[in-house]
């Protein structure tokens, strides 16, 4: 082998050589966690950057920042948070978009094309809808010990196991760019103190159409997807009682032609009952089960027929009918969609009854 | 026909299994970043039974040049004098060995382009292009059996990159490669076109044949080689179907890219940025095999000493690579080498031809 | 190695006669000349520093002052001492009375003399190994003399086969170097390439074995050490069993083994000595502490410096808040702190033991306190580099850890540059580096690659003994088969 010294000393040379980038060390950037954006007239609109300032003291809590501006695009609000920024601005941490509900039902388009072009923004950001305005309810203080950036992810990774769809941006730009699908979103709201996960709201792909209250989100999330947690209380001959979700499984079929097609949603529900008020031994199992059938299959069945007249398709039927039949048309679909009959089979199990007879 | 240069020192030779590793990790580079885009718009989802086609077409082709080497025993250049004489014969092998460095330009400007577009969009190019290009230099000075180490690297450095694959699928559509073909054969053929760019470097077993010590035997290995390719390009593009609807994915430049964003694990988050870096193991050599056989073929043409061409050659690459600065240019590069590794993969059944008529004639002339 | 100037072989004004010779080494206050003035006349001439008393007053001029002799003959069948000589070569003699050798010369004899041997051997005891210490395996080490050294090794081998073969390097110094290796075993062209290049080297002085394992060095440039130097006898007769080649030298308490891999700096004794699935375990902690040692610092600059979106949520407040107060960019927080480390390293191995460890206290806990208190570096950064320096003393061989600390500036300097990317681009020149070494002409990297699965059962992990049939494929051994793998590898049905 032969070694030549001035290859190798060139080779060294060169990373000495710093042509370094422009670089900030990440406590010297202004990492935005939260992100909202209201609409203030027909042109502007207005972006709030929640930024958590860390300190090191010994309880080595949080403060958190709040700046906002008003511009057209996002990249101007984004120049002009900047401009009372000591910071340059950081969008890769960011973990969690609201749009007010006035800008979801204008138009979101434009904001989501700037997340998707970002290659520094990740893809299991949460996006969320406020009803009002979304800028209060990031600048309210929700916990002592957790920052509000935190908590509010937590709070919708929290729900989200349980009683709503799982959603973040990947699962919003699916369905948006989807031919036979429609995104929708979980709905939030600021009452007094407190914020709260009020629903569920659907967009007919770039505008805000429908929603349902948080009591519905659970059906939403039975037809959505297979999942182990939640739960759903209802009242049988007047008590009250409570379902616990143990293992859920939804299947799509379709019947018929090609021209006619007719959906079979197969919902199975394994359950465990968690609560009965007043206290009540006599009622048989089978009953229970009966029970929550008659009410899965009614409000499921409900939601589907809400979508249909909203022309909406958030469940996706339209991919089961694309991945299934071939030559998709989008626009006939569009058309057939509201007409198409969409049948529920539920079938609930109850396996267990808690360890209290 | 044995031409005396075309004999290797026994101790330069490689073992027939890492014809396998050779054979994979050049159909494996830059290409399979984002090439979903481009099979999916023409066939949709359809496109994995494109690769399938491709898959099957390429094995053809391996088949055929170990039909092609056999018959000369020896390599690209050995065939060429074979069939067209010294001077035409010259001229192809040099066309062949242009094409290998245009491909390493592609290869090494497209690369620097995705760290462009996904981390340092101010990356300074002189300096990180000089520092690449020494980097390949010092493989490739080393040998062919410096490359191959270099190719069972990336082979196995990539490995784990292929099972994060598995983490996407959760949050996607699994019923979205659905088996239902909507596209007619036309669709299809073209969908395997877009996704030739990976897989023009099974060419360069015309260069590196020589070097194999039990040639027969690699053929096996040659074979899995193409057969791992097509399982991982198989199911990138399954799993990128899985994962995005067919309309977002036309939106997508670099779909596997954006796929790694989604992987989570609960010390690092944001794969993407680990899974560019580790690429550069995956492409450090396909451009060391590119710039290899480009200068060993004209070191055989010229009988001029490899060292000299691999710097004319390095500075070559140095400076194209300037030239090309946005995207459009490098789309355009891109889809000019895609379209003459086409022509050359075409070329490979017409040579075969060619090389089984001359011998016929030749063995009744001396008859 | 090019010989440019042709050197001297010898020192100038070489004495030409006895007379003159006396005459130089007479300028030693040590030399003596003792006249016999007894039954025999004549005149010894010895180095009193060199010669052990004992033999020259008991058997020496015991004999030589009870009888009267008439020629050095008679002397030499008298003297109670092996290895006599009697020769008129001025340069044998001088060479021999400066290895302890008591020179005779009767009166009436002409030119020859008579050499008897009598050196004084100052040397200690065979010692406890200290740099691979063993806890459980055998507690002998080499020491500086090469035939105790030799005799270690033998006691082990008692076999007709094991080969010592013995040659003088260095033109001053002219040290004893040993070759060592069990002929039919050993590959001939590793004994014929390590014979081959002892001999070429030029080099007046040789005073330890590092030197030879430098001199040997296939690439001399590379920072990793190509030749595996140990001061255990067990390991260098696994080695010789496993058809490597010893080389020992004089003066030195470490023997080299070549041809070795890189998996080899990483195994240590203790991995032969526990149960395999144990010792393959902590074989793997080892390889890992290696990797973390070179790469956590360059990954800590890389992702506080241009990926701040791969840390995870969580950490995000620790590390921001650590960081707040640093006046320095990641990249000078860290070097200053590896500095440092590898002060309080360079420190205490040059002090004696106890203060040694006083140092590594004191710098450790006082230092690295005070710097984070004064807000120097971060808390996060203090916890990474000392778990790294630790990291990188965990490696059995001495040498290889040097190695690894030496290797984590280039990764800090591509971290600095283009964070994980350069990082990766460090990484490829140095596994592209490794791919090029060799070991006495055998791939380094073996057997990563070239692949070789079967030498694969002994490097990553270690499995278990009947399963290690074959000598490893690195050593080209003539005689492969360890042992008859069928009697091992036997089973029985359950009950029987």
């Amino acid at each position: 082998m032969k070694h030549n010294p001035l290859f190798h000393s060139l080779l060294v040379l060169t990373f000495f050589l710093t042509g370094c980038l422009p670089h900030k060390s990440i406590e010297d950037a202004a990492l935005v966690d939260v992100a909202a954006f209201d609409l203030i007239d027909e042109e502007k609109i207005k972006g709030t950057m929640l930024i958590p300032q860390f300190i090191q003291d010994e309880t080595g809590g949080v403060e958190e920042k709040h700046i906002s501006s008003v511009g057209e695009s996002v990249q101007e609000i984004y120049r002009n948070v900047e401009s009372k920024s000591s910071k340059p601005l950081r969008m890769g941490k960011v973990s969690m978009i609201f749009f007010g509900d006035e800008l979801a039902k204008k138009d979101i388009s434009r904001y989501i094309d700037f997340l998707q072009r970002d290659p520094d923004i990740g893809r299991e950001v949460y996006l969320g809808v406020v009803a009002g305005n979304a800028e209060d309810l990031i600048k309210g203080k929700y916990s002592k010990t957790e920052p509000t950036g935190e908590y509010i992810e937590q709070l919708m990774e929290q729900n989200t196991t349980k009683y709503i769809p799982t959603q973040n941006l990947q699962k919003f730009l699916y369905a948006y760019y989807s031919d036979g699908m429609d995104p929708s979103l979980p709905y939030f709201q600021k009452e007094g103190k407190e914020m709260k996960l009020a629903g569920y709201v659907f967009f007919d792909k770039n505008k805000m159409v429908y929603s349902i209250p948080f009591s519905e989100a659970f059906v939403l999330k039975l037809l959505s997807q297979d999942f182990k947690n939640g739960l759903q209380p209802i009242e049988y001959k007047d008590h009250q009682v409570a379902l616990e979700n143990i293992g859920s499984k939804v299947k799509y079929r379709i019947k018929g032609d090609k021209n006619n097609p007719e959906f079979h949603i197969n919902l199975k529900v394994n359950g465990m009952v968690g609560e009965i008020v007043p206290a009540n031994r006599k009622i048989a199992t089978k009953e229970l089960e009966k029970a929550f059938k008659d009410y899965f299959t009614e409000h499921t069945t409900q939601l589907i027929q809400e979508f249909q007249e909203n022309n909406i398709d958030p469940l996706g039927l339209g991919e089961v009918i694309k991945n299934r039949h071939g030559n998709f048309d989008p626009e006939k679909w569009k058309e057939k969609y509201p007409n198409i009959p969409v049948k529920v089979n539920v079938s609930v199990r109850i396996l267990e009854k808690g360890i209290a007879g | 026909m044995n031409n005396s240069s075309t004999q290797i020192p026994e101790n330069l030779l490689i073992s027939s299994t890492m014809v396998f590793f050779l054979i994979h990790s050049m159909q494996v580079g830059v290409g399979i970043l984002g090439f979903e885009k481009y099979i999916a718009s023409e066939a949709g989802y359809n496109a994995w039974i494109s690769i399938i086609i491709t898959g099957a077409g390429l094995h053809l082709i391996l088949w055929i040049i170990y039909r092609i080497l056999e018959a000369v025993d020896g390599d690209i250049v050995s065939v060429h004098t074979f069939v067209y004489g010294k001077y035409i014969g010259g001229g192809m092998n040099f066309l062949f060995s242009l094409y290998y460095l245009l491909l390493c330009v592609t290869i090494l400007r497209t690369f620097i382009e995705v760290i462009q577009t996904w981390i340092f969009p101010q990356l300074p190019v002189w300096l990180f292009g000089l520092i690449f290009i020494l980097l390949i230099y010092y493989y490739v000075e080393g040998g062919f059996r410096v490359i191959t180490g270099a190719c069972v690297a990336g082979v196995i450095l990539g490995l784990p990159l292929l099972l994060f694959k598995l983490y996407p699928i959760q949050y996607g559509n699994v019923s979205n490669v659905y088996p239902i073909v909507d596209h007619s054969i036309l669709e299809l053929l073209a969908s395997a076109k877009g996704s030739i760019f990976g897989f023009l470097g099974i060419g360069l077993l015309f260069v590196y044949y020589p070097f194999i010590k039990n040639k027969n035997d690699s053929k096996k290995w040659a074979h899995f080689g193409v057969f791992y390719t097509i399982i991982t390009y198989l199911v990138t593009a399954i799993v990128a179907f899985i994962y995005y609807s067919e309309e977002q994915i036309h939106q997508i430049i670099w779909a596997t890219i954006s796929l790694w964003k989604i992987i989570n694990v609960s010390f690092i988050e944001r794969f993407e940025y680990i899974g560019i870096s580790l690429w550069v193991f995956v492409v450090i050599p396909n451009l060391c095999l590119c710039l290899w056989a480009a200068s060993r073929v004209t070191k055989r043409i010229f009988h001029i000493k490899q060292r000299y061409v691999l710097w004319i050659y390095s500075i070559i690459l140095y400076v194209a690579i300037f030239f090309l600065e946005d995207r459009r240019a490098i789309d355009r590069l891109n889809n000019f080498t895609s379209e003459v590794g086409l022509y050359f993969l075409m070329y490979i059944p017409v040579l075969y031809l060619l090389v089984v008529i001359i011998k016929k004639v030749r063995n009744r002339h001396e008859a | 190695m090019k010989k440019k100037k042709k050197g001297n072989e010898d020192l100038p004004t070489q004495s030409q006669s006895l007379k003159e010779l006396v005459d130089q080494l007479k300028q030693s206050k040590d030399f003596k000349e003792y006249e016999l003035k007894g039954k025999t006349k004549g005149v010894l001439y010895y180095f009193e520093t060199l010669v052990d008393p004992k033999t020259l007053n008991k058997l020496i001029l015991q004999s030589l002052k009870s009888h009267s002799f008439r020629s050095l003959e008679d002397i030499e069948g008298t003297i109670p001492v092996e290895g006599t000589s009697i020769t008129g070569d001025i340069s044998t003699i001088r060479d021999k009375v400066m290895l302890g050798n008591v020179a005779i010369v009767l009166e009436d004899s002409d030119k020859d003399i008579l050499l008897v041997p009598a050196p004084s051997e100052e040397t200690r005891k065979v010692g406890i190994p200290e740099i691979e210490f063993s806890v459980v395996g055998p507690k002998e080490a080499f020491i500086e003399s090469l035939d105790t050294n030799i005799n270690l090794v033998r006691k082990r081998l008692p076999l007709p086969q094991f080969t010592v073969k013995e040659m003088k390097v260095g033109k001053i110094t002219k040290t004893r170097v040993a070759v060592l290796y069990i002929d039919g075993i050993a590959n001939e062209e590793n004994v014929n390439t390590v014979i081959q290049r002892l001999s070429d080297i030029e080099f007046d002085q040789i005073n330890d074995s590092s030197y030879i394992s430098q001199m040997l060095a296939d690439n001399s440039h590379s920072p990793f050490p190509q030749i595996l130097d140990t001061e255990r006898p067990d390991r260098v007769t696994g080695s010789l069993v496993e058809g490597k080649v010893a080389i020992m030298v004089d003066g030195s308490p470490h023997a080299l083994t070549c041809p070795t891999t890189i998996v080899e700096f990483f195994s240590a004794t203790d991995d032969y000595l526990s149960p395999w699935p144990v010792a393959s375990i902590f074989r793997l902690i080892r390889l890992f502490a290696v990797f973390f040692s070179v790469l956590s610092t360059p990954l800590y600059v890389a992702i506080l410096t241009y990926h701040h979106e791969m840390i995870p949520d969580d950490l995000l407040p620790t590390i921001i808040s650590s960081r707040a107060d640093i006046p320095f960019p990641p990249i000078i927080e860290v070097i200053l702190l590896e500095l440092a480390i590898e002060l309080l390293r360079e420190a205490g191995a040059r002090l004696p033991t106890k203060v040694g460890q006083t140092i590594g206290i004191v710098g450790g806990i006082v230092i690295g306190t005070a710097a984070v208190d004064a807000g120097l570096t971060s808390n996060v950064l203090l916890i990474v580099v000392a778990i790294s320096a630790l990291a990188s003393f965990t490696t059995p061989i001495y040498q290889i850890s040097n190695t690894i600390r030496l290797i984590r500036f280039p990764f800090l300097l591509g971290a600095q540059m283009w964070g994980l990317v350069g990082i990766s681009m460090v990484m490829v020149f140095f596994i592209g580096h490794l791919i090029k070494l060799t070991s006495i002409g055998r791939p380094f990297l073996a057997p990563l690659y070239p692949l070789r699965l079967r030498d694969l059962k002994d490097a990553y992990i270690r499995l278990s003994f009947n399963r290690q049939t074959k000598r490893p494929m690195q050593t080209r051994t003539n005689d492969p088969l360890r042992f008859n793998s069928e009697r091992a590898t036997e089973r029985r049905d359950i009950d029987e």
